[in-house]
């Protein structure tokens, strides 16, 4: 086999390094066994301990950007296979609300990867064992036998369980009459508890999954659980995030990424509510929580966290920069799958990189693992792009001897690239990142991505603000996203607008849920014109979830703002995913994870590029319409 | 300087990684004000692979920048972290 046509054959370079956060469905990039072995094992002492304690554990992960934290996560969540369920929670953004934060990237977490359901089954499962053995014990037949005609014993049969249970719909009604006061009822919140038993009846069944992700319910829809009000205050989201915790039959593992993004949004405040978050829960319910965030971040950060949560964290070393031979081997992890699949045998397994090339790469730069990484992707790609592979013996280093056969090539720094380079660069990061929105089962949803989506529109016209960004012709001065309050919904955020004709204030809000679910959220925007507090009001929703016949009274708030100038205004599905895709952009740009020409672009770099993107400059002209006298779809004209 | 980095890490609970400026600072305190000395000895232990020396990841905000060690291609170096 031509090894160097393996290398220039293939379709995607070996050596490019996806981020492993895009792509949670997909495989992650090899592993190295000897590469951060010890966290690993930290990781994974700390869930064997919650599983075989009900205790809670909470690990904190430091190093600078690219040396594997994200990685690692990826890896922790592929791992699983059922020994414990991993969800990912991305940046806190609003201070005000962690639990509510917390509890909904949890549910949408679990739902979108199946596993939710088996949570709620089986606990419904045991609730149904229990109340059966009691049953028995006390000689009722009638409730013994009504159940037998529903139970499959043992965990795996828990979805056997739900096809016979709902045959039965009042059957939990029973379950939660006769076993509230058994375990495993009697250690659930009560709420939880009811909520939970009504799942026999096929038509709550989806109310249960919207009431556990915080969804703002119609009154049937509650009224159908049996309860009178949402998952609407942090000590309601706080139940929900604790019943689930107790309720899963694998430890539920908490994957915080980016520390360092909510600190950078929220300042010092924000992160303390978070910890302090954390904390309540770490003390209350049986979960691993998982912290990644960067050396200098938390450096900076621990002084903030209260001083209980830092000796509950398990806070490990730093991870190491790579070694010579560790460097080699997670090259050769990158190019082994080729060779694999070519049938081809190399000279030695990270060819065309000698370990010499790569020893004297680590001891001139001391390089990450994504340094690494990029220096001999660099390379790869000019063989590529040369159409010739050739072998490299050795980097002139500052100490080491020069080989007879070396290759002395530049210092590893990129040359400055031009801006058509650097805009096409971020321009690639920011596709990549829409993408791996579009592709992501928990974002792939508008009713799961509708947060995201939020936090994307305000984000960026605080950046149209702060640079004094002309959005269609009028200048965005403000914008105000006031703090969900502890038990009550969040209000909407306001933006003010300057443009010739004077000053005007929006108040916007994002919902993407069931139409039937949108009457809340237009009842506060119409509540702050009325209160004054905005010249307009406009809901944005995503084009696939139009209010439709069904969502009258939301049609009618809809017409009335339309009347003031505003409304609802739709966003297609391709825009949506860009404007979650810089909102993403951003975050990776915040934690120094975009590298574009060799260096990282800072979060107003890329700011500032998202904000001169066409796309996105559409989409938010079209946000802004009412002000700007643009036309705006509205449901009810089409 | 190895004992130093220990002293303090586990002095002022600094979780595994230690400010250069910091360091330097307790090092004064011990007798040793030669700068130069202790950043080539911070090289010195970074090549024998008994630290790593981390780069600010936002240079302008640090403490004490200049007690940190600039170095071309590499940034402001300004954490030590035990291997």
């Amino acid at each position: 086999v031509d090894l160097a046509h393996v290398l220039l054959d293939a379709a995607k370079s070996p050596l490019a390094d996806p981020v492993a956060r895009l792509d949670p469905d997909r495989p992650p990039p090899p592993d190295v066994a000897e590469v951060h072995a010890g966290v690993r094992s930290a990781i994974a002492t700390a869930i064997d301990a919650v599983a075989s304690d009900r205790r809670a554990q909470m690990v904190l992960v430091t190093g600078e950007p690219g040396m594997g934290k994200t990685h690692q996560l990826a890896w922790l969540r592929a791992r699983a296979e059922g020994r414990y369920l991993c969800t990912d929670i991305p940046p806190l953004k609003d201070a005000g609300a962690p639990f509510t934060h917390l509890a909904r990237y949890v549910v949408q977490g679990l739902s979108a990867a199946g596993q939710l359901d088996r949570v709620l089954w089986d606990t419904l499962r045991r609730v149904a064992a229990a109340v059966r053995a009691d049953a028995d014990e006390h000689g009722d037949d009638d409730v013994r036998d009504r159940i037998d005609e529903a139970i499959v014993q043992g965990a795996p049969f828990s979805l056997a369980f739900r096809t016979l249970a709902q045959h039965d719909a009042d059957l939990g009604r029973l379950l939660y009459q006769r076993g509230r006061r058994l375990a495993p009822l009697s250690t659930l919140p009560a709420e939880f508890g009811r909520v939970l038993c009504r799942i026999t009846d096929r038509q709550a069944e989806p109310a249960i999954v919207d009431w556990l992700r915080a969804a703002e319910l119609p009154t049937d829809d509650l009224e159908l659980l049996g309860i009178k009000s949402g998952v609407e205050g942090e000590d309601r989201a706080f139940e929900v995030l604790r019943a689930i915790a107790l309720c899963a039959p694998a430890p539920l593992v908490l994957c915080l990424d980016q520390l360092e993004s909510t600190a950078g949004l929220l300042g010092t405040e924000g992160v303390m509510r978070l910890f302090t978050a954390l904390m309540e829960l770490y003390q209350q319910a049986p979960v691993c929580i998982v912290l990644m965030c960067q050396t200098q971040q938390w450096v900076e950060l621990r002084h903030d966290v209260p001083l209980a949560a830092v000796e509950r964290i398990a806070v490990l070393p730093p991870l190491t920069k790579p070694t010579a031979e560790e460097a080699a081997a997670i090259v050769a992890s990158r190019l082994e799958p080729f060779w694999q699949a070519a049938a081809a045998e190399p000279p030695y397994p990270s060819w065309p990189f000698s370990p010499d090339f790569i020893a004297g790469l680590v001891a001139t730069s001391r390089p990450t693992i994504r340094q690494v990484l990029l220096e001999c992707e660099a390379r790869l790609g000019d063989m590529r792009r040369a159409g010739r592979i050739v072998e490299l013996a050795q980097v002139a280093g500052p100490s080491g001897p020069q080989h007879p056969r070396a290759t002395t090539l530049p210092t590893p720094v990129s040359p400055p690239g031009t801006d058509v380079e650097w805009e096409a660069a971020l321009r690639a990061a920011h596709d990549r990142y829409a993408r791996g929105v579009a592709e992501r089962r928990d974002l792939g949803q508008p009713k799961f991505r509708q947060e995201l989506l939020r936090e994307a529109i305000l984000d960026l016209l605080r950046g149209a603000a702060r640079f004094r960004y002309q959005v269609g012709g009028v200048t965005v001065t403000a914008v105000s996203a006031p703090r969900k309050p502890k038990n009550a919904p969040r209000p909407p955020a306001i933006v003010t607008l300057t443009g010739d004709g004077g000053t005007c204030r929006i108040a916007i809000d994002v919902h993407s849920d069931e139409a039937r679910f949108a009457y809340h959220v237009l009842e506060r925007l119409r509540a702050a014109v009325d209160a004054g507090a905005a010249d307009a009001a406009v809901l944005v929703r995503e084009s696939d979830m139009p209010l439709g016949d069904g969502a009258r009274r939301s049609l009618e708030i809809a017409s009335a703002l339309a009347e003031r100038g505003g409304g609802v205004v739709y966003v297609d599905s391709d825009s949506a995913v860009r404007l979650v895709g810089a909102e993403l952009l951003l975050d990776a740009a915040s934690a120094a994870e975009v590298l574009v020409d060799g260096r990282q672009a800072s979060r107003d770099e890329a700011l500032s590029f998202v904000l001169d993107d066409d796309g996105i400059a559409e989409s938010l002209t079209s946000l802004l319409a009412p002000a700007i006298a643009q036309p705006i779809s509205l449901a009810a004209g089409g | 300087v190895l004992v130093a980095i220990v002293d303090l890490d586990a002095r002022l609970r600094l979780g595994g990684v230690v400010p250069i400026p910091d360091l330097r600072a307790e090092l004064r305190r011990r007798g040793i004000a030669d700068d130069a000395a202790v950043t080539d000895a911070l090289e010195s232990l970074e090549r024998s692979w008994l630290i790593d020396l981390s780069a600010a990841q936002a240079p302008s905000q640090v403490a004490d920048r200049r007690a940190g060690i600039e170095r071309p291609g590499r940034g402001l170096l300004y954490y030590i972290a035990r291997r």
